[in-house]
């Protein structure tokens, strides 16, 4: 259609004369109505159309001409592309990013993670710029299992296993965090009833260690954690200024104590304990210094395997950070199972003495299946172990309690409200009658939190729950899960042993997300064409332009912009509409209306992107830029790599052509590096750039 | 003369001259680009004179409003013996006058300026959930409006052509999902409002730079739209509403914008609100004002104690208070209701297992509405009576609105009745609420 248009298209459009849509004559927005009105009528959408969406879903780039030709000669080629751009490190990253939003593991600051560990913060403040290892250490604990996801695709690890996994890709300053946790477990009661009781735990798993002290004497570190070394636990930290009332080396704790591993993970961060706040002893914050976790320690990912302690004596040092650095295996007593007992996902679902885990595992249920738990549930459980009775007494309330509170007390017996070792001994012997999992139809006995892991991971809707994830990724909508197509796909991923690349592949080909060829979710949904919701757009505009970090979502990476211009992405990129979850809901908010806000929004982000890279005399590296001196050039990369339009397009001529009369005008009224920034804005702005499906 | 920036635009996107070429060029009706503030909202408006602008407050928390407001003392009218109060001396059982009526509530609540409490309603209903995520489904008034509409959209398509405003959808500011028409509409930080109502202040924003843009862009969705499918079109076609939209945004207000604090809450929210609806962008603006929040485990209820008696703005009734004196300021007072609507209340008496003084569970059976504005007699609507293993709503008179069990509307349909109230009291046809069979507005509450 477009082949038969183009030649008149950009006589017509100067000309201003209405040149007729595909359906011929009709008026204007005749056949563009409302959503009120229903779903439009099914139109399959061209090669050149869904290749673009396909690739800028599980990519972020532009089509090519090569790519767009051998679709449209053979629409199956589409999957033999679809294999090469799974194998590109950009399918990673977009992955990775889909994952931390699937499971869970965003939306939480340093603050949010206090109470696992209260009250030692994850790691010490620090101004945010550069950003501190609060930062980076929550940036760490909410990429890893997303990270773990992606290196299980890659290697062809059942995807189900997400469920039931006791492997996580860590960092060293994570492996720290963990450790620590382990040895510093906070009951069901925050600052107070500290239920392991941290120097009990400590002090079993380090009986050795009897006092910590400071010097500012630069001693080896493997002095200090040699156990046969005079130096052993005294630790170098310049920052000590020692006087006669605090000699050199200065005790700071004693063991058994409270404050030990407080003090412990304090200096490895390079932060003097807070005791010595109060003491006399006073000290400076002089020269730069180089911390134990140095900025190394929170991007050195490896692989590692979570090691149930059976030994309280054996648990992995936190404290040894160069054991940490080579270390694949950590020893813990806090058992760490699949997605739902990593810190960043406690963090986003705290339970307390109320609530008893009902939070936690209503998270999980939709984590894993897509289903929550509403009162709908038809399961009928031969016994309801852990019902609280009181609550389930009332008709208004059974139904939710009947499924969660069986299912939940794994949870209860074995981890306290704060995610320590559950010490209470009330919760202790509450699963003693048997414990059970019971959920959608599938009801079997379990006796430890491994076995609720299992019971998700064999759970059948996983299947469908995971397939109908990658419907709102990519279509912004659910499918309808009657489909045939949608059948077809859910049952596809679990005979292929939940093979999540053969899901993703199936998913992009499949119809459902090409609009090819009609099926029941398009017909019944209408094909939508909406905005790139925020983590497309933004993964888009840093495959493309080269900006890592593009929209800052990574709050402990350096910003690409300046200083004088880092402040619009930050300040606008938290309105433009994402992919986020909310609490007890299996249905994630996705706007994909062009709103007044996502306008004004873009308008002002592409004005920001222009001014980055056309003309800056000092762009960030690696980044795409141009040069007003050369616009004959940039114009034409703008609409390829900006707007995705490749130059066989019959559109391709005319938006050119369009553009530079746009930067001949605007060169009337302003110079050139404004005509051309000017530009960019429109190609940025427009409707191929910016939507989803065009 | 210099061309001012509506010059500009009036003379190349949606000039007069020009129209015929734009519409033909985006495929826009031209009436549309005549007047996009008024052309995508319902056109009927019925009631010009009882429209209302309105801050619509809610929340998936299940705060605790309903639980030291008025219709909770024992010794009011109709109030049973065993609710629970937080002993706080900030939260002391204080009398009050809804205009001219006495009540007690906690001393929060009797701080309000008395013009206030006059046009204060206090409405006992039930939402018949106690699921956090069924929050939706009561702003659908379980199953009452049509189409799953919510409430905010209800009013928000009706009041819309009565006010003029720039859209019809209502703005979100908090962290509440909103539909309308079936599509989820934006969370809006108020925080990025400066940023996405207003263009950057640069070199590229000139007057006439912009508008050689927009010609452009229009130039380059018409020819797109002319090999698009349906889809495609109306997706361009609503690219195009929304940035005619955006640029015909008045200007003026956009500083006060500029000043909102760098943050979400409630404050941050109302000075927003208060700038949105000054600036006509849209009939609702949802907010979230915090009153304890889930508070199954506040020991002493601290929490709720602490949030509900706040006086800095930020939450309980302190941001009504505060919400309230800067629509007195801006000369809205008279022109923007506020009404609350939470997926369930708070329980009363119990907390399961544990005291109720120090937490609170959900109550499927009682939650309170609030509805504060110039079309609204102060006083309280409904009352309270045992229910299951705490307390809920009793039926509510239709006629005088008073609660009691001889009432005609049934607490299953007091949430209906109290939508159907809101409708009437802004000039709305109350039945494009069905399916309660035994509500019904109450307009002897309305001023």
């Amino acid at each position: 259609m477009r082949v038969i248009l183009w030649s008149c298209a950009l006589a017509g459009v100067l000309a201003g004369c209405y040149l007729g849509g595909v359906g011929g004559d009709a008026p204007p927005g005749a056949d563009a109505g409302p959503d009120a009105l229903g779903p439009l009528p099914f139109t399959a959408d061209a090669p050149a159309t869904y290749v673009a969406k396909v690739k800028n879903i599980l990519v972020g780039l532009p089509p090519t001409d090569t790519e767009v030709a051998a679709v449209a000669a053979d629409p199956t080629q589409l999957g033999v592309l679809v294999d090469g751009w799974m194998k590109q490190p950009e399918y990673a990253t977009k992955m990775q990013r889909f994952f931390e939003l699937a499971f869970q593991q965003t939306q939480v600051a340093p603050s949010d993670f206090i109470d696992q560990t209260f009250p030692i913060p994850i790691a010490p403040e620090n101004n945010n710029s550069p950003p501190g290892p609060d930062l980076k250490l929550s940036q760490n604990l909410q990429e890893s299992f997303a990270r773990t996801m992606v290196a299980f695709a890659a290697q062809g690890i059942p995807f189900n296993q997400a469920m039931s996994t006791n492997q996580l890709m860590m960092t060293t300053a994570m492996k720290a965090y963990y450790a620590m946790a382990d040895v510093f477990q906070v009951g069901n009661l925050v600052g107070c009833g500290l239920g392991a009781g941290s120097e009990q735990a400590f002090g079993i798993a380090n009986p050795q260690i009897k006092s910590i002290s400071v010097t500012a004497t630069q001693i080896p570190l493997s002095e200090t954690l040699d156990p046969s070394s005079p130096n052993y636990m005294v630790w170098y930290n310049p920052k000590f200024a020692s006087s006669s009332q605090c000699p050199d080396p200065y005790p700071i704790a004693q063991a058994p104590d409270i404050g030990t591993p407080a003090a412990l993970y304090d200096l490895l961060h390079g932060w003097l304990p807070g005791a010595l706040s109060y003491t006399p002893c006073a000290y400076s914050y002089g020269a730069p210094w180089t911390p134990i976790i140095r900025d190394t320690d929170f991007s050195d990912w490896t692989m590692t395997t979570i090691v149930p302690a059976s030994d309280p004596t054996k648990i992995t040092h936190f404290y040894d950070v160069p054991a940490l650095r080579t270390a694949t295996q950590l020893t813990l007593s806090i058992p760490r199972v699949g997605f739902f007992t990593t810190p960043a996902f406690i963090a986003n679902w705290p339970t307390n003495a109320s609530n008893q885990m009902r939070v936690v595992m209503n998270q999980m249920f939709i984590v894993a299946t897509n289903t929550a738990v509403d009162g709908t549930d038809p399961t009928m459980p031969p016994s309801t172990p852990g019902l609280d009775a009181k609550h389930a007494s009332d008709p208004a309330c059974e139904g939710c309690h009947r499924i969660l509170d069986p299912s939940r007390l794994t949870l209860a017996t074995t981890y306290s409200w704060n995610f320590g070792l559950q010490q209470d001994a009330k919760w202790q012997d509450a699963g003693a009658g048997g414990q059970l999992f019971a959920f959608q139809g599938e009801v079997q006995n379990v006796s430890s939190i491994y076995d609720v892991g299992k019971a998700l991971a064999n759970h059948p809707l996983l299947a469908s729950g995971w397939t109908q994830k990658l419907c709102y990724y990519a279509n912004a909508e659910a499918c309808v899960t009657t489909d045939p197509e949608f059948e077809r796909l859910a049952k596809l991923f679990q005979s292929s042993n939940y093979s999540w690349n053969a899901l993703v592949k199936a998913v992009v080909t499949s119809p459902i997300t090409t609009h090819a060829a009609p099926t029941v979710t398009a017909t019944t949904n209408g094909e939508i064409v909406g905005v790139s919701r925020r983590d497309h757009l933004c993964a888009m505009w840093s495959a493309r332009l080269g900006l890592a970090n593009a929209c800052l979502l990574d709050v402990s990476a350096p910003s690409p912009y300046p200083n004088n211009l880092s402040t619009f992405p930050s300040v606008i990129v938290p309105g433009l509409p994402s992919d986020g979850y909310s609490r007890g809901s299996a249905v994630p908010v996705q706007p994909n209306d062009p709103s007044v806000f996502f306008t004004g929004g873009i308008d002002n982000l592409c004005d920001t992107l222009a001014q980055l890279l056309i003309d800056d005399a000092s762009p960030p590296p690696g980044a795409k830029t141009w040069s007003s001196a050369n616009a004959a050039a940039a114009i034409p990369e703008f609409v390829t790599l900006v707007m995705g339009i490749e130059p066989s397009d019959a559109r391709y001529a005319t938006t050119v052509q369009l553009l530079t009369a746009h930067e001949t005008a605007a060169l009337a009224q302003v110079g050139a590096t404004k005509a051309l920034q000017s530009t960019f804005m429109v190609a940025c702005v427009s409707a191929p750039a910016i939507g989803m499906g065009m | 003369m210099a061309m001012t920036r509506r010059d500009i635009l009036r003379a190349s996107l949606f000039g007069s001259t020009v129209l015929g070429l734009r519409a033909l060029a985006t495929g826009l009706p031209a009436s549309f680009l005549a007047n996009p503030r008024t052309a995508l909202a319902d056109p009927v408006c019925a009631a010009t004179a009882k429209a209302q602008f309105v801050i619509f407050n809610t929340s998936g928390s299940g705060d605790p409003i309903n639980t030291n407001c008025p219709g909770t003392y024992f010794g009011d009218p109709g109030v049973p013996q065993g609710l629970y109060h937080p002993p706080d001396a900030s939260m002391a059982p204080t009398k009050l006058q809804l205009a001219g009526k006495p009540w007690t509530a906690a001393a929060p609540w009797a701080q309000l300026p008395q013009p206030v409490l006059d046009r204060t309603q206090f409405w006992h209903i039930m939402t018949n959930t106690p699921v956090h995520a069924a929050e939706r489904a009561v702003l659908e008034l379980n199953g009452g409006t049509m189409a799953k509409e919510i409430l905010p959209s209800v009013l928000a398509a009706s009041l819309a052509p009565c006010l003029g405003t720039l859209q019809p959808q209502p703005i979100a500011l908090a962290s509440t999902p909103l539909y309308y028409q079936g599509q989820a509409l934006p969370l809006v930080p108020p925080f990025a409002l400066k940023y996405l109502v207003g263009p950057l202040a640069d070199g590229l924003n000139t007057p006439q730079l912009q508008a050689l843009r927009d010609d452009t862009l229009n130039k380059i969705h018409g020819f797109y739209r002319t090999s698009a499918t349906p889809a495609q079109q109306q997706f361009i076609d609503k690219m195009a509403n929304t940035r005619g939209q955006w640029r015909s945004i008045q200007q003026g207000p956009l500083a006060t914008l500029a000043n909102i604090p760098n943050r979400y809450s409630a404050d941050a929210q109302i000075q927003a609100a208060v700038a949105l609806i000054q600036m006509k962008l849209a009939p609702v603006i949802a907010v979230d004002i915090p009153f304890g929040g889930d508070n199954h485990s506040d020991p002493g209820l601290a929490t709720e104690v602490a949030t509900t008696s706040d006086t800095t703005g930020v939450s309980g009734v302190g941001a009504i208070a505060s919400l309230m004196q800067q629509l007195q300021a801006a000369g809205l007072a008279d022109q923007v209701s506020f009404i609350s609507l939470n997926v369930f209340g708070r329980t009363l008496a119990t907390n399961g297992n544990t005291p109720i003084s120090d937490g609170r569970d959900h109550n499927a059976y009682h939650q309170v509405s609030l509805a504060i504005g110039k079309p609204f007699r102060g006083g309280v609507i409904g009352g309270v009576g045992p229910a299951q293993v705490d307390f809920g709503a009793v039926p509510i008179s239709s006629s005088t609105g008073v609660g009691s069990s001889g009432g005609d509307i049934q607490p299953i349909d007091t949430l209906g009745a109290f939508a159907q109230t809101m409708l009437a009291a802004f000039g709305i046809d109350p039945t494009v609420i069905s399916n309660f069979p035994t509500a019904k507005p109450i307009a002897s509450v309305l001023a």
